[in-house]
């Protein structure tokens, strides 16, 4: 019982837990496919946008770019044609040694140190005479190829230099002087201006473009506008990617310390026209990346807020289904015990309503057939009380009438008229008795007058008065019982009940036998048998031995005798059955409370 | 020669009242608890009629009755079945049985003397 009722608690909660699960399953399903179409919208959108941002932006990095080259090679022009220049250059006996050249650098262009960090001056021939990088002289510098190349072809040329491992943007100005004939010009000199592409120019191009700005060229990374933490990380990240290598025109997306970048680039191209290396532009898709998490950080809530709302929902409608569905499998417990009355919960709606208007109208009909059946089980039963009566009575009754009939003879022998009167006092108490019984069955109650007795003490009183019968029928009756047994019972009854037990056995065996009485303790309770060696009980009746009116073949009973001991036994607080575990003859049994200690023996 | 009548019943009471009856009619009267027990004391001895219960344990008068037209010295002596279950004279609720041997205990037992007083007059 109480294991079953756990069982199904648990079953109860199980039906909430699935409730609550599903709910709580489905809701985070919705939420997660929303969250990643949320993000993959907003992902799209944002790459859209800083693609479309990226379009705007090329051309002005370009139009930044070419304004740079503009005013170099302005610069270049200027210094070219400076009349300083032209002096020191169109006098082919002038010095130009590096202290003259240094003077006239300083007078040929306004601070132009200042405003470059490379000079490079080349003889007509294109041989370097002069070098200064960042303020200060370079001597080794002798030979610089595109210089000869300005040198004779006469023409202005710009163009990306790596020199002395820093990363120039270099013009390269000739110095021309008219020949003489018309169109003819004689090289002077070549006059390079440079600036150097550092930290300063990749932040001041990413200010312009809102983009991050890495110089990168054989390989390495030059200048950026990143912090040094990042600029490794980006120096790692781009020389592994496809930007470093190919000529990238299509923004690549790079992931960078977790976060998405959209990189574009455009090339670093040398005097030859040789790609020297590019310049990566950095757009973040932080921003997308903010927003989404702005939007996570919502749906987490709303994730909660609706498990929280599922949780609420499944206790909430486990509630409405398993309060009336326990109300239902109460009802129906009681239902089940016999208890016809049981009041079930009927308020509920939809098919659990149903369900219980359905169980309670069953509840009253049956209630109304079992009433029925009562009443005509009880009308059989005492019709076949009263047959069985009617029967039981006419034995006795006819011993009686009989004797009577003899008795009215004269002259009848004193000894016969003795024995005629003696059976009708016989039969009419055995007629008293057996209405007694009756009378106490319909009853159904035995008024008990408890007293503590022996129990070897009563079975052996009812053995002693069965004492003749059992002789007379060659049956031998073996005690097996303790000493040292009391119950507290009423002693009369009991006898009636062994008493009817052994009667019964010596029934089964008119040809003789044994009649075994055996007791054992168990706990607090004793238990007694009366085993005999007769034919046993018919199976056909085992079932229905304790009922009332069976009886196999016996005489002068009502067929109340074991109903009634079971009756006695019963309010005794003892049990009492029929043990079909013996392979031959009857092995009855009953059980009794033992007396506790201390009662005093009546 | 007296003639002799055997009573089968497992009630002592009504048996021995019977007995007194039968005897006080000039019967001599042999008796038996139940069909087992008649058909043991029939082997050795042959009364001229017998009177038997039907409800009895062990063998019952319908079987005691079978037995005795299965025995070819036993058959021809007339049988007399006397039960409180018999509701009226001559009528048998037991196809074995034949309905007039059947008689109701209750009533006179006048009327059962008759009946064996003719069943036994071409013996006297």
């Amino acid at each position: 019982m109480v294991d079953s009722a756990k069982a199904q608690k648990s079953d109860y909660l199980t039906l909430r837990t699935k409730l609550f699960l599903s709910s709580a399953l489905l809701s985070s399903a919705i939420l997660i496919i929303a969250a990643w179409v949320i993000n993959n919208q907003v992902v799209a959108q944002a790459r859209q946008q800083v693609q479309a941002e990226v379009e705007t932006l090329l051309p002005l990095y370009d139009a930044i770019w070419d304004e740079q080259a503009r005013r170099l090679a302005a610069l270049g022009w200027t210094v070219a044609n400076s009349p300083i220049v032209k002096t020191v250059f169109g006098d082919p006996h002038a010095a130009r040694d590096r202290e003259t050249l240094r003077e006239m650098i300083a007078d040929a262009g306004p601070e132009l140190s200042e405003q470059v960090d490379l000079i490079l001056i080349s003889d007509g021939a294109g041989k370097i005479i002069y070098s200064e990088m960042q303020r200060a002289i370079v001597s080794e510098m002798t030979e610089f190829a595109p210089a000869r190349a300005v040198a004779l072809s006469q023409t202005q040329s710009q163009g990306i230099a790596l020199l002395g491992g820093k990363l120039f943007r270099l013009v390269l100005t000739p110095v021309l002087l008219h020949a003489g004939s018309s169109d003819t010009y004689n090289t002077l000199a070549v006059f390079g201006t440079g600036s150097e592409l550092d930290r300063e120019i990749a932040s001041e191009i990413g200010q312009r473009i809102h983009s991050d700005v890495i110089l990168f060229a054989a390989d390495r990374l030059y200048a950026s506008s990143l912090e040094s933490e990042a600029e490794a990380l980006a120096a790692r990240t781009i020389s592994s990617s496809e930007i470093s290598r190919a000529v990238a025109t299509r923004p690549v997306e790079l992931r960078m310390g977790g976060e998405l970048y959209l990189a574009f680039s455009r090339q670093l191209v040398g005097f030859e026209g040789q790609h020297l290396g590019q310049v990566v532009m950095l757009r973040s898709l932080a921003g997308a990346s903010i927003l989404f998490r702005r939007i996570s950080n919502l749906l987490l809530l709303l994730w909660t807020g609706s498990i929280a709302v599922a949780l609420a929902l499944s206790y909430l409608i486990a509630d409405r289904i398993t309060r009336p569905i326990e109300s239902l499998v109460a009802g129906a417990r009681e239902f089940g015990r016999g208890n016809y009355d049981c009041q079930i919960e009927l308020a509920a709606r939809g098919e659990i309503g149903h369900l219980a208007r359905a169980f309670d109208q069953m509840r009253q009909s049956l209630k109304q057939t079992q009433a029925a059946l009562l009443k005509s089980e009880r009308l059989a039963t005492l019709g076949q009380m009263a047959s069985s009566i009617i029967h039981d009575l006419r034995n006795p009754l006819a011993t009686i009438s009989t004797a009577a009939e003899v008795l009215s003879q004269d002259g009848l022998p004193p000894e016969r008229r003795r024995v005629l009167i003696e059976s009708q006092l016989r039969a009419s108490q055995r007629m008293n008795g057996m209405l007694k019984e009756l009378l106490e069955f319909s009853q159904g109650r035995y008024a008990l007058t408890l007293e503590r007795h022996s129990l070897p003490g009563l079975l052996r009183w009812v053995v002693q008065e069965l004492s003749a019968r059992t002789l007379r029928a060659g049956i031998r009756v073996e005690m097996l019982v303790p000493e040292d047994l009391f119950i507290t019972a009423d002693a009369e009854r009991l006898r009636r009940v062994f008493e009817n037990l052994l009667v019964n056995s010596i029934q089964a065996m008119p040809q003789g036998g044994t009649i075994t009485i055996r007791a054992a303790c168990y706990n607090d309770r004793v238990r007694v048998d009366v085993i005999d060696t007769g034919p046993g009980v018919p199976a056909q009746i085992r079932d229905c031995l304790f009922e009332p009116f069976v009886s196999f073949g016996k005489v002068g009973g009502t067929g109340l005798g074991l109903a009634i001991a079971r009756g006695i036994v019963e309010a005794h607080g003892g049990t009492m059955g029929l043990d079909t575990a013996v392979s031959s003859g009857a092995d009855f049994y009953l059980e009794l409370p033992l007396a506790a200690a201390g009662e005093k023996e009546a | 020669m007296p003639v002799k009548v055997l009573l089968v019943d497992d009630d002592d009471a009504f048996r021995s009242v019977a007995a007194i009856a039968l005897k006080s009619a000039g019967y001599v009267v042999l008796e038996a608890t139940d069909g087992q027990a008649a058909l043991e004391l029939l082997e050795q001895d042959r009364p001229d009629l017998i009177i038997s219960d039907l409800s009895m344990p062990g063998l019952d008068g319908c079987a005691l009755s079978r037995q005795l037209r299965a025995s070819s010295r036993l058959a021809e002596i007339p049988l007399l079945i006397l039960s409180a279950h018999v509701e009226q004279d001559g009528i048998s609720d037991w196809s074995e049985l034949p309905a007039d041997c059947c008689f109701s205990k209750q009533g006179s037992f006048g009327r059962i003397l008759k009946r064996i007083e003719e069943l036994t007059s071409h013996l006297k």
